[in-house]
C-alpha cells in the first residue's frame, strides 16, 4: 500500500502546484502559507478541465494525461502574468493587544487541534460505507478509472444511480486512482480530510490580509469543529466539497466587491465552476451567489461592475454537460422533482404538507447545537449588527442564505420521494453549505464593518506601515 | 448605552472560542477510539461497504472467480428470503466492488452470472459447474 499513498502524495502535490503556477499568474508571490489556496486553486482547475475532457471523449484523469493538463495550464498561465502585475499580499500585522493576540492564538490552537483529531480519524479508516458514496459517485469514478472514460455501455458511468449528476467528483477521484496505481477506495478517507484541512488554509490564505486574526482564527476553529463539519471531513460524499467551493468562491466574491482586484474574480469564477460541475446544489446555489453579487455590484459600482459578469461564467458551464446528457440520451433532470412544478399551485397546495415537514427539520439541522454548534446564531446576530455599516453586503448575504434555504427547502416540497426518509437521509447534508459558507464570510464581514466604523484601521493601511518592505524584497529577488 | 462593534467582534470571538473548545473532547475521544480500533469494519480496508452487509465473502470470491473482463449479471432470489434492504443493496455492492467487470441486467448478454439466495438450476441458462461464494451465494460461467 505504500505505493498508493506516495501516489497520492505525487498527486496532491502535482495539484499544488498547478495552483501556485495560477496564483503566480494571477500575481501572488508564491509563498509555503498559500498551500491551502493552491492546492483548491489547482485542484479545482485540473478537474474541471479532466471533466470537460471527458464530454469530448479525452481521458485526461491518467497520470500523463493530467501533466499534459497541467503543462497547458502553466502554458496559459504564462499569457495570463501580463494581466496581472505581481502584487504583495502581506499578512495583517499580528495585534499588539496581548488579550487579542491571545484569544488569536487560542483559536490557532483549537483549530489545528481539531484538524489533527481529524487526521487520526482518517488515517486508519476503511472505504467510506455511506450508501451514496459505493451506489452512486466511487462506482463512476472507479468506471472512469477502469474504462478511460463516459462510458455509457455496461457498466459504464452513466449506468449508477443519478447519472445526470455531472463528472467533477468522479474525474478528479479517478485522477487520484491512476496516481495512486489503483482503485485505492480505502484512502480516501485520508485524502478527504486532508481536502479539508486545505480548505481552512486556503480561507486562512485568502483573508488574512484583510480580516484579524483573534476573529479568523476563533471563527473557522469553530466552522471546522461543528459537529456537522468535523464528522463529515472524512466521508467521501461531496455535499461537503461543494461547500468548500462555495465557500471560497463566495470570499473572493467579496474581497472583489472591496478590492476591485480581478484575480479575485478568477479565482472565484474557478471555484464557482468546479461547484457546477461537482453537484446540483453546487450549481444552485452557485448561481444564486453570483446573482446576488451582481445585484450588489451594479448597485454599487454601476459600470465598474461589468467585470464581475465573468462570475456568470461558472454556472453556465453545467451546459455542456447538459449537451452531452441530451446526446447521449440521458435524462437530464432529477425524475423525482420538476422546477416547473413550482408554479403548480395546486400541486404546492397538495403537497405543502411536505414542506411543513422538511422546514422544522431543516431548521433544526442548523440551529441545533448539535449539528453546528453556536455558529448559526452567530452569524444571524452579526448579520443584524453589521447591517448598518454593510448594508449591501450584509442584506446580500442574507438574501443569498435565505433563497438557499427555501430553495432546498422546496425540493423536499415538490418531490416525490418519502419526505421522512428523504429528509432525514439528505436535508442535514444539503443544507450544511449554508452554515459552512456563512461561517467562513462571518470574519471577513465582521472585520470590513469594523473598518467602517473605524474601530480597525483598514488593512491596506497597516500592511504597508508594517510589511510592506519584506514583501517588496521578496519581488525583487523573484525577478 | 452605545452599541460598540469592536465589542461585539469581541464577543463573537469569544463565543466562537468557546463553542470550538467545547468540541475538542468529542473530536479527540472520536480520533483516539478510530486510531486504536481494532474491530473488523475499522480494519476492512476496501471492504468497508461490504462488511456492512455481511457479503464480504461472497463479494472476495466473485472478484477472484470473475475475470476481469467479464460481462455478468446477478440473480436474486428468495430462498431464505432478502429483506428489503438487502434486495435494494446487494446489487449495486456487488456491482461496485467486482468493477471492471461489467454488469448487465440481461440474462441473454452476460457471460457469468451470480446468484444470491436464488437455485442456480432455475435461472434458465446452461452452465457446466457451478462456483460458491459464499453462504448465500454462487456463481457460474454461462455456456452457450
Amino acid at each position: 500500500m505504500t505505493h498508493a499513498y506516495l501516489g497520492l502524495a505525487a498527486f496532491d502535490v502535482t495539484v499544488a502546484a498547478v495552483g501556485y503556477v495560477l496564483l503566480w499568474a494571477l500575481g501572488f508571490v508564491p509563498r509555503v502559507r498559500q498551500v491551502g489556496l493552491a492546492f483548491f486553486a489547482g485542484w479545482a482547475l485540473l478537474g474541471v478541465l479532466a471533466s470537460y475532457g471527458l464530454m469530448v471523449d479525452i481521458d485526461a484523469t491518467t497520470v500523463p494525461g493530467t501533466l499534459v493538463l497541467a503543462v497547458a495550464v502553466g502554458a496559459a498561465c504564462v499569457f495570463l502574468r501580463r494581466f496581472f502585475p505581481a502584487e504583495p499580499r502581506p499578512w495583517r500585522a499580528p495585534d499588539r493587544d496581548v488579550l487579542l493576540r491571545g484569544v488569536s492564538f487560542a483559536g490557532l490552537g483549537l483549530l489545528v487541534v481539531g484538524l489533527v483529531a481529524a487526521f487520526f480519524f482518517a488515517v486508519r479508516q476503511a472505504a467510506d460505507p455511506r450508501w451514496d458514496v459505493w451506489a452512486v459517485w466511487l462506482p463512476k469514478a472507479k468506471a472512469i478509472y477502469f474504462f478511460h472514460g463516459l462510458s455509457t455501455g455496461f457498466g459504464g458511468f452513466t449506468t449508477y444511480g443519478n447519472p445526470d449528476y455531472p463528472p467533477f467528483i468522479p474525474a478528479v477521484v479517478a485522477q487520484s486512482f491512476h496516481f495512486m496505481g489503483g482503485a485505492h477506495t480505502a484512502l480516501l478517507p485520508l485524502q478527504e480530510t486532508i481536502i479539508g484541512a486545505l480548505w481552512a488554509a486556503a480561507v486562512v490564505a485568502l483573508l488574512a490580509h484583510r480580516v484579524q486574526r483573534w476573529l479568523l482564527y476563533p471563527v473557522l476553529a469553530l466552522v471546522v469543529l461543528a459537529p456537522d463539519f468535523w464528522t463529515r471531513l472524512a466521508t467521501v460524499l461531496p455535499d461537503q466539497t461543494v461547500a468548500y467551493f462555495i465557500a471560497l468562491g463566495a470570499v473572493c466574491a467579496v474581497l472583489w466587491l472591496e478590492e476591485q482586484r480581478h484575480l479575485y474574480l478568477v479565482l472565484g469564477t474557478v471555484f464557482l465552476s468546479a461547484a457546477a460541475l461537482t453537484k446540483d446544489e453546487g450549481f444552485s446555489l452557485g448561481a444564486v451567489l453570483v446573482a446576488v453579487v451582481l445585484v450588489v455590484a451594479f448597485v454599487q459600482r454601476r459600470r465598474r461592475a461589468l467585470p464581475a459578469l465573468s462570475l456568470a461564467i461558472a454556472p453556465a458551464l453545467i451546459e455542456p454537460w447538459h449537451l452531452w446528457l441530451s446526446a447521449h440520451h440521458v435524462t437530464a433532470k432529477a425524475e423525482h422533482y420538476r422546477w416547473s412544478w413550482l408554479f403548480d399551485f395546486n400541486y404546492l397546495s397538495r403537497k405543502y404538507w411536505r414542506f411543513e415537514y422538511a422546514l422544522p427539520k431543516m431548521l433544526g439541522f442548523l440551529f441545533y447545537g448539535g449539528h453546528w454548534s453556536f455558529l448559526c446564531p452567530l452569524v444571524v446576530v452579526s448579520l443584524v449588527a453589521i447591517a448598518w455599516r454593510l448594508r449591501a453586503l450584509a442584506a446580500a448575504v442574507a438574501l443569498w442564505l435565505v433563497l438557499g434555504f427555501f430553495g432546498l427547502a422546496a425540493v423536499y416540497w415538490i418531490g416525490t420521494y418519502n419526505v421522512y426518509w428523504y429528509v432525514g437521509y439528505s436535508a442535514h447534508r444539503v443544507v450544511a453549505t449554508l452554515p459552512l459558507v456563512a461561517g467562513t464570510l462571518l470574519p471577513l464581514l465582521l472585520s470590513l464593518a469594523l473598518e467602517r466604523s473605524g474601530d480597525a484601521a483598514p488593512a491596506a493601511e497597516v500592511v504597508r506601515e508594517r510589511d510592506l518592505g519584506e514583501e517588496h524584497a521578496a519581488l525583487a529577488a523573484a525577478h | 448605552m452605545r452599541f460598540s462593534l469592536g465589542g461585539f467582534a469581541a464577543g463573537v470571538a469569544v463565543i466562537a472560542l468557546i463553542g470550538a473548545a467545547a468540541e475538542v473532547p468529542t473530536a479527540v475521544r472520536a480520533a483516539h477510539a478510530a486510531f486504536t480500533a481494532r474491530g473488523e469494519s475499522w480494519n476492512s480496508g476496501e471492504y468497508g461497504p461490504s462488511v456492512a452487509w455481511e457479503t464480504t465473502e461472497e463479494v472476495q470470491n466473485a472478484i477472484k472467480t470473475l475475470p476481469p473482463n467479464a460481462v455478468y449479471t446477478i440473480v436474486l432470489g428468495n430462498q431464505p428470503p432478502l429483506s428489503s434492504f438487502e434486495q435494494t443493496g446487494i446489487l449495486p455492492l456487488f456491482r461496485y466492488f467486482l468493477l471492471p467487470r461489467r454488469y448487465t441486467p440481461r440474462l441473454r448478454d452476460a457471460q457469468w452470472v451470480i446468484t444470491y439466495h436464488h437455485s442456480s438450476e432455475t435461472v434458465g441458462v446452461p452452465y457446466k459447474k457451478e462456483i460458491p461464494l459464499g453462504p448465500d451465494g454462487n456463481t457460474f460461467k454461462v455456456t452457450r
